[in-house]
């Protein structure tokens, strides 16, 4: 299930926030267990099982690990390398068998051709999040940043919780430890999440699924309707919708969260207005950047190490981090991309841009960025190579026509809104707004809800599909 | 509240980081300090905020259980998901998730209402089109197509010219004609920038297939637009057909097609039947504030004079008024005494009030007028609204091949059929290979 259907916030929402108000504070995080299990188990009945397997080892490892930390430093790793090798054994297996197989298979060996490829066994949903915040549990307790959760409940509640559940933020344990256990519920509280909810729900339907099907419309382009145009206008329609899209998805479980009282911490902070490419990276999809800084780039010794050493740290974090989006050749590659630029940077670049007009370093942040979506989003490494084509005047039949000159035309407000929603200014403003006065907290709260109808009569009009044609 | 500095780090990129200000947890940590701080001044603000919010989550879930399921949706011409079977088998399978779904949206409570929101809103962004529709100039409502496949359309041309060969060469003159989208016709009112889209591409391409496989055709998408040029209502705003003014223009072209002389519009007289047609685009566009457009029948002197026979198993107009059914080598003919079925006029879809809507076969007789000619016409729905004006020459076959599959050379000459008129638009002949059957039973090297 996602936040942006009907289903989950007329049916499960709707029954999940009653259910949880309702039960005395004591039985909280058991009822946050039982409905994330729901939660989950509603689009995966089978994988849950996988879940819950998790939990129980995670919950086992921890414990032992915290037995042992101070006795026998020894054993508690032995727990520690436990933990990770199964859930790293799991996410292998599920996500990254099929292709790695594949890959051996080209390799001219015998014996590697009867391996099973297993390709219907599909990815279960969620799983690059959860494994890793369920490994940041033995981790966590290990160096002492957290202690031991005796209530399988709560733990089970922290792995499963739903609001984070399919895409995160990654929630380190660490971060959430002490809110398992005692957490403020307050109208203020739960209408500030309503309006963090309400507005990363409008990030997602009114913004990234509209500049959505503006993408899929130019990514069909063919030969026949190919054009410079188009295929630029297309690729920056892609980069909006990621953005908002993901997010949006993070604001909806941050606003959710905080309706169940707790603080996760944010996951995107305006990385489009970067200046260069390590500030992307430290405003995009901070909690998984964050993960990798903890528990593999200082481990490996982080940049308190010969400059060698550092360079070396830095190709293995984000070969791994390409590697995480997804189990294909285009995701290394992007990953490689960007460590590339941040080495670039790091040595010489950045230095060069900090003397650089701002305009000049946002352009090139922009472009760098531009042209990693695009290795991201094909998959098909020659459908991209196509597109990259058309974006150059190959294989086009004109520089612009009718209806790319059309869509550039109808799309000019709205690219206008999506280029100001990226940037700070639009919460800046309502948070000044909201410090004015009550008259202008009263129009905010009508204004969110009027933003929840409007989201509502997308997601229903995403049904409306009239047959035009079903009789001539 | 306060973050330690520790916890606002930045991620591995090697570049020690300029010491910023701002983070994105501080920055969100000092806004929810802020709201937190107002706490009991915005309590007014925040209480009518959640009645608001989950007033209507509720409002909505309570009314999606309560009101009662709607099984057939007029607007989108479409038969609506119905409540799922819940058995561990389905839910298993990943069945119920997905049908839950699809019953969830067919069925929410109000659902027009937030389709025309959500038509609303696009149009506020100015992004001049829905649901695939363009919004034109004066009301018209245009669905927007992809550049059509010519493939398919060099497939039916083929076939059309094959079939045309062999039934002229019995002695059956054979008319081709074929008939404009709406973008092809009424480019006028789209926006300038979008024009007709490849409309004379594809037309041109028609027009090269034509030339080398000897298909002779009449073009009626150049008459009909300059009508459109010179402002008459050629097609409906809101629907992809052509009016009944449009159907008569395209009427005078192919009866000097066919060789006859057509009848001055004067002759006929006009009645406004319907003044509220919403149509299929506007269905789509879920514009609900655009205006409706009106359905004009043209009646002649002799209007009482015909029968219509329409082959129909399904028996669907039982109890329409002026309608008997009768049995005939097993079949069933809804049989009418008029061109016209006015039961359509009071539902959604009113252009059906044209023979009823789409059926394989139709048969249009004058009676006692045994002399008349007889027209077989292939057809798509467009022929509709153009049968009150033929019919006053010849008694019609009307044939639509999506349904009435079988060799037309053979039924020509078993029904002492004397011109055979294919009527098509471009739509029909780029989306399926309809007229391949025609070359059923053409024998060998046809």
């Amino acid at each position: 299930m996602v936040f942006s259907s009907l289903e989950f916030l007329f049916l499960y929402f709707a029954a999940s926030i009653m259910l949880y108000f309702i039960v005395p504070l004591a039985f909280r995080n058991v009822v946050l267990l039982i409905v994330s299990l729901a939660f989950y188990g509603w689009g995966e009945p089978i994988y849950v099982t996988i879940m819950l397997f998790s939990i129980i080892v995670d919950y086992i490892c921890g414990y032992f690990v915290g037995k042992y930390r101070e006795t026998d430093k020894k054993k508690a790793r032995r727990f520690v390398i436990t933990s990770a090798v199964i859930n790293l054994g799991i996410l292998g297996f599920f996500k990254y068998y099929t292709f790695i197989v594949s890959n051996l298979q080209l390799l001219p060996f015998a014996f590697l051709q009867k391996i099973p490829l297993l390709a219907d066994v599909k990815l279960p949903i969620g799983i690059s999040f959860y494994t890793f915040q369920t490994m940041s549990y033995t981790i966590d307790i290990y160096r002492g940043d957290a202690k031991v959760q005796h209530n399988i409940a709560s733990f089970g509640a922290y792995v499963t919780l739903f609001p984070q559940l399919i895409a995160g933020p990654i929630v380190r344990y660490q971060d959430v430890d002490d809110q398992l256990r005692c957490r403020p519920h307050n109208i203020a509280l739960f209408a500030s999440g309503m309006r963090t909810f309400i507005c990363g729900m409008a990030k997602k339907i009114l913004l990234a699924n509209c500049a959505g099907a503006m993408w899929e419309g130019f990514q069909a382009l063919s030969a026949t309707d190919a054009t410079v145009v188009g295929a630029w206008l297309g690729m920056l329609f892609y980069a909006f919708q990621i953005y908002f899209d993901f997010s949006g998805y993070s604001d909806m479980a941050i606003g959710l969260g905080k309706m169940l009282g707790f603080q996760f911490k944010e996951n995107f902070f305006y990385p489009y207005v970067s200046k260069s490419i390590t500030e992307f990276w430290r405003r995009w999809h901070i909690s998984m950047g964050t993960w990798f800084r903890e528990y593999v780039y200082i481990p490996l010794g982080g940049n308190r190490c010969s400059k060698l050493i550092n360079l070396r740290n830095i190709v293995i974090v984000w070969l791994l981090t390409g590697f995480w989006h997804g189990a294909s050749w285009n995701y290394v590659l992007w990953g490689v991309y960007y460590c590339i630029f941040l080495m670039m940077e790091k040595l010489f670049l950045q230095k060069l841009l900090q003397r650089m007009p701002a305009f000049v370093s946002h352009l090139y942040t922009l472009v760098v960025v531009l042209f990693g979506w695009w290795l991201f989003v094909f998959e098909d490494l020659g459908a991209g190579i196509t597109y990259l084509g058309y974006m150059f005047g190959q294989g086009v039949v004109a520089f612009s026509e009718a209806g790319a000159a059309f869509d550039l035309l109808r799309s000019v407000l709205f690219l206008a809104i999506l280029c100001i929603a990226s940037t700070p200014l639009p919460k800046r403003l309502f948070y000044k707004l909201y410090e004015k006065g009550k008259g202008a907290r009263v129009a905010i709260s009508a204004g969110c809800a009027v933003m929840l109808v409007l989201c509502t009569a997308y997601l229903v009009d995403s049904s409306y599909n009239p047959f035009l044609y079903f009789r001539f | 509240m306060d973050y330690a500095e520790k916890d606002i780090q930045p991620i591995p990129t090697g570049v020690p980081a300029k010491k910023e200000k701002i983070t994105a947890d501080s920055e969100a940590a000092r806004y929810l300090q802020m709201q937190m701080h107002l706490k009991k001044e915005s309590r007014g603000a925040d209480v009518l905020l959640i009645l608001l919010t989950l007033g209507f989550i509720y409002v909505m879930a309570i009314l999606f259980w309560v009101l009662p399921d709607a099984d057939f949706s007029a607007q989108e011409n479409r038969v609506l998901a119905s409540a799922p079977e819940i058995s561990a088998e389905n839910f298993f399978s990943g069945g119920l998730t997905e049908q839950v779904s699809d019953y969830m949206a067919d069925q929410f409570p109000f659902r027009d209402f937030f389709v025309g929101v959500k038509a609303f809103s696009e149009t506020v962004q100015l992004k001049g089109q829905n649901n695939g529709v363009i919004f034109g100039s004066d009301g018209y409502l245009t669905a927007r197509a992809d550049y059509p496949n010519e493939t398919i359309l060099k497939t039916n041309l083929d076939a059309a010219a094959k079939f045309q060969r062999a039934a002229e060469k019995k002695g059956i003159s054979c008319t081709a004609a074929f008939v404009g989208r709406k973008q092809d016709v009424c480019d006028r009112y789209l926006p300038s920038v979008y024009g007709s889209y490849y409309s004379d591409r594809i037309w041109g391409v028609l027009e090269d297939i034509t030339g080398s496989n000897g298909l002779s055709y009449l073009n009626l998408r150049d008459p009909l637009r300059s009508r459109a040029v010179d402002g008459e209502a050629v097609y409906y705003k809101t629907d992809h057909h052509w009016t009944s003014l449009g159907a008569y223009y395209a009427y005078v072209q192919v009866m000097e097609a066919l060789g006859g002389a057509p009848l001055a519009l004067g002759a006929f007289t006009a009645e406004e039947a319907s003044r509220d047609f919403y149509g299929t685009t506007w269905s789509a566009a879920g514009v609900k504030w655009a205006p409706p457009d009106p359905i004009v029948y043209y009646h002649y002197e002799d209007d009482d004079a015909y029968t219509m026979a329409i082959q129909d198993n399904t028996m669907q107009f039982e109890g329409y008024a002026g309608c008997t059914y009768k049995e005939r080598d097993g079949k069933q003919y809804a049989i009418f005494d008029s061109f016209y079925v006015r039961e359509f006029l009071e539902k959604k879809d009113q252009y059906a009030s044209f023979l009823g809507g789409n059926f394989g076969y139709t048969h249009i007789i004058k009676n006692g007028d045994g002399d008349r000619q007889t027209l077989l016409v292939l057809k798509d729905s467009f022929a509709h609204s153009m049968v009150p004006f033929l019919a006053r020459h010849y008694d019609l076959i009307l044939i639509d091949l999506r349904y009435y599959k079988a060799s037309m050379l053979q039924f020509c000459l078993e029904n002492d059929i004397d011109q055979v008129l294919m009527l098509y638009n471009m739509e029909t002949l780029t989306e399926g290979d309809y007229l391949k059957v025609l070359q059923a039973g053409l024998g060998k090297g046809e």
